[in-house]
């Protein structure tokens, strides 16, 4: 699955490296391909180099409540303040929410379906009227003036929005002509963006002849007609086949690097961890925890060793091994998921044959172990207390930073 | 204002485009009418032969019904695209354009118009140019019937929009279609009034399509005669009030 990044040519004149690079060129490489980091990445590889502006704003950020105080409006694209939202049946969506995002940022909500992300989105979008709280969009709040946050962002629905007997010219020129430029400058940039979004040779056919992805690419194209300089991206690659996702992951952190800020909404671990420089993670309405996916991550404090045991030698008792566990030193925790084991600890590696050792000399058999880096998943984990969502977890083992994989046990 | 002509513009066009994209939705408002033509006047055809039956043919008497038919037989079409709008979440993206509301709506209603005012030409064309019924008005009175068809047409299409609004469900809306059957039987559409029950009659006075029919019938059997006209239109105003304030006053509870 990892060597799949490799399919993906990003020339790096159109990306350059950000300042703070070591996350990021982790992600250009693998996405370049190289595979030095990728098989075996030592644990400096790993942390992010900050500059010390960056690591002020990060530390504003680590009371997720109370994240909006210390910085001058004028940056902030978006404001939020306690805000809430409660549907018809007193279904409270969004509970009290704070965050902001920076100018330039890419920010994002992790969270499964129902958590909130959407309602939020849609009103930061002007398509949902909030309960309480302030919602400003670019210093404008959302209620008072929506058509002037129209003007300014870009919006992509969770659902592909087209109108499937419009061409996908025809789309992005509708676009243009309703954000009042002339046809003229519409058609102009609605050949900018076919070219850019290889859609060149489908430009006349009409878009219900689409495949998955070239939908999302021309929905995609499609709120960026007016170049607005905030775009709001509500599960951009939901549904796509990982290279579809992998090409609108490259052209978001193209725009990102370009100057446009954006706010996503994910389920997928992976590309919350891939592009966002910010992370809340949200869930039932409330956001649990706010900071890069790094901190995020360090703040497991320890490395994760997974187990699972030959299911031929029928149901393992859960409690007999995690005694067994107890006994090594340093091991912070012992959680069970289904028919998993996940052992919380410093070094991991290193404690590998004591765990081997301790298990088969009760002759219980191993179907395999791998030690891994915590990832957003155990994150999400952490502070949630369950999956993101059942199938997540299993295509989430796609994990860059897996150090170590071992088959067959003893 | 220069901006709600000029969104107007551009979303009419995009539905035009998208009508012509599916042909038989053109095709089968046109077809059907014609085929009840040839029907009624084949199986009617003795009805000419009553005593108090003016017309000198069933043909000839049916002739103008199958025009406001063009428009009955598709008058919910551009409703039920709007749900589809809003089923695919297009009608979201329309909302997010820093547009006026009421342009999304306007953009549909006056492709509807051009759309009815074409067919209508087409259909009186082939009416009488193929099918030979004497029309007394030639190409202006073609013409009127065009706009008077789509005057109506947009006044009643406006129920379909009130009730796909409301329920945002197309089926609900087409479930409405039936209402046009007995506006057209309880009308002068396929038999003339002193022919009718007196119950009937009272119904018939009262039922806007009677005085459409009324006018275009005067236009093919007389030309241009100011009565019947003003009365098509005054009718049709009135219809248009009713049903567009329901359909705005839906729309603009759905996009609050």
């Amino acid at each position: 699955m990892a060597q799949n990044y490799g399919e993906i040519k990003i020339p790096t004149k159109v990306i350059p490296k950000r300042p703070n690079g070591d996350e990021n060129s982790l992600l250009l490489d693998m996405i370049n391909g190289s595979r030095e980091k990728e098989q075996a990445p030592k644990s400096e590889d790993i942390q992010p180099i900050q500059s010390p502006v960056e690591t002020a704003s990060f530390q504003a950020d680590s009371e997720p409540n109370n994240p909006t105080t210390q910085l001058p409006d004028d940056q902030l694209m978006v404001d939020v303040q306690n805000l809430t939202k409660i549907y018809p049946g007193d279904v409270k969506a969004v509970n009290n929410i704070n965050f902001f995002v920076k100018q330039g940022e890419f920010f994002g909500f992790l969270g499964p379906n129902g958590a909130g992300k959407t309602t939020t989105m849609k009103i930061l979008g002007t398509l949902v009227r909030k309960t309480a709280g302030t919602a400003k969009v670019l210093g404008v709040d959302v209620d008072s003036n929506p058509d002037f946050i129209r003007r300014q962002i870009g919006f992509a629905l969770q659902e592909i929005s087209l109108d499937h007997l419009s061409t996908g010219k025809e789309t992005l020129v509708l676009q243009g002509v309703l954000h009042h430029m002339s046809k003229k400058e519409a058609e102009i940039r609605a050949d900018e963006l076919l070219e850019l979004f290889k859609l060149k040779e489908a430009a006349k056919r009409t878009v219900g002849t689409y495949s998955g992805g070239m939908r999302r690419r021309i929905d995609l194209a499609s709120v960026l007609v007016h170049k607005p300089k905030l775009l709001f991206l509500d599960e951009p690659t939901e549904g796509l086949d990982p290279q579809s996702r992998q090409s609108i992951w490259q052209y978001l952190k193209q725009l990102n690097d370009e100057g446009v800020t954006i706010f996503l909404t994910t389920h997928y671990m992976e590309e919350a961890d891939l592009l966002c420089e910010r992370l809340a993670i949200i869930d039932q309405g409330v956001i649990v925890a706010l900071d890069t996916p790094e901190t995020l991550k360090k703040s497991i404090g320890a490395d994760i060793v997974n187990l699972t045991f030959d299911p031929t030698q029928g149901p393992v008792n859960n409690e007999t091994i995690k005694t067994l566990i107890s006994q090594i030193e340093d091991i912070s925790e012992i959680k069970f998921l289904d028919d998993t084991i996940s052992v919380f600890t410093q070094n991991g590696a290193n404690k590998v044959p004591a765990i081997l050792n301790l298990l088969s000399g009760e002759g219980i058999k191993i179907e395999s172990i791998s030690v891994s880096q915590p990832s957003l998943n155990d994150v999400f984990l952490k502070y949630t207390g369950h999956q993101i969502r059942e199938e997540e977890t299993k295509t989430s083992v796609v994990n860059p930073m897996t150090r170590m994989w071992v088959r067959g046990g003893r | 204002m220069k901006n709600v002509i000029t969104e107007t513009y551009y979303l009419a066009l995009r539905s035009l485009k998208e009508t012509l994209r599916i042909p038989m939705s053109i095709i089968f408002p046109i077809l059907i009418p014609l085929m009840q033509l040839l029907i009624f006047s084949q199986v009617f055809k003795n009805v000419s032969n009553l005593p108090g039956f003016t017309a000198g043919s069933y043909l000839d008497y049916q002739a103008p019904s199958i025009i406001l038919m063009t428009v009955m037989f598709s008058a919910g079409n551009s409703a039920f695209a709007m749900i589809l709008d809003l089923d695919t979440g297009f009608f979201d993206k329309l909302l997010l354009a820093p547009i006026s509301r009421i342009s999304i709506l306007l953009g549909r209603i006056s492709a509807e118009a051009i759309r009815i005012f074409a067919q209508t030409i087409f259909m009186a064309i082939i009416i009488t140019v193929f099918i030979g019924v004497d029309n007394k008005s030639g190409v202006p009175g073609i013409v009127l019937m065009g706009i008077l068809n789509s005057l109506f047409g947009v006044a009643y299409g406006g129920i379909f929009y009130f009730v796909a609004l409301k329920t945002k469900n197309a089926q609900a809306a087409q479930a409405m279609f039936p209402i046009t059957f007995p506006l057209l039987f309880f009308s002068t559409a396929l038999m003339p009034k002193a022919l009718l029950p007196d119950w009937v009659k009272t119904i018939v006075s009262a039922n806007p399509v009677s005085y459409i029919i009324e006018a275009y019938r005067s236009l093919f059997t007389k030309g241009f005669e100011s009565g019947p006209i003003i009365d098509a239109v005054t009718f049709s105003i009135i219809m248009g009030i009713v049903t567009l304030s329901l359909t705005w006053h839906a729309f603009k509870k759905l996009v609050k």
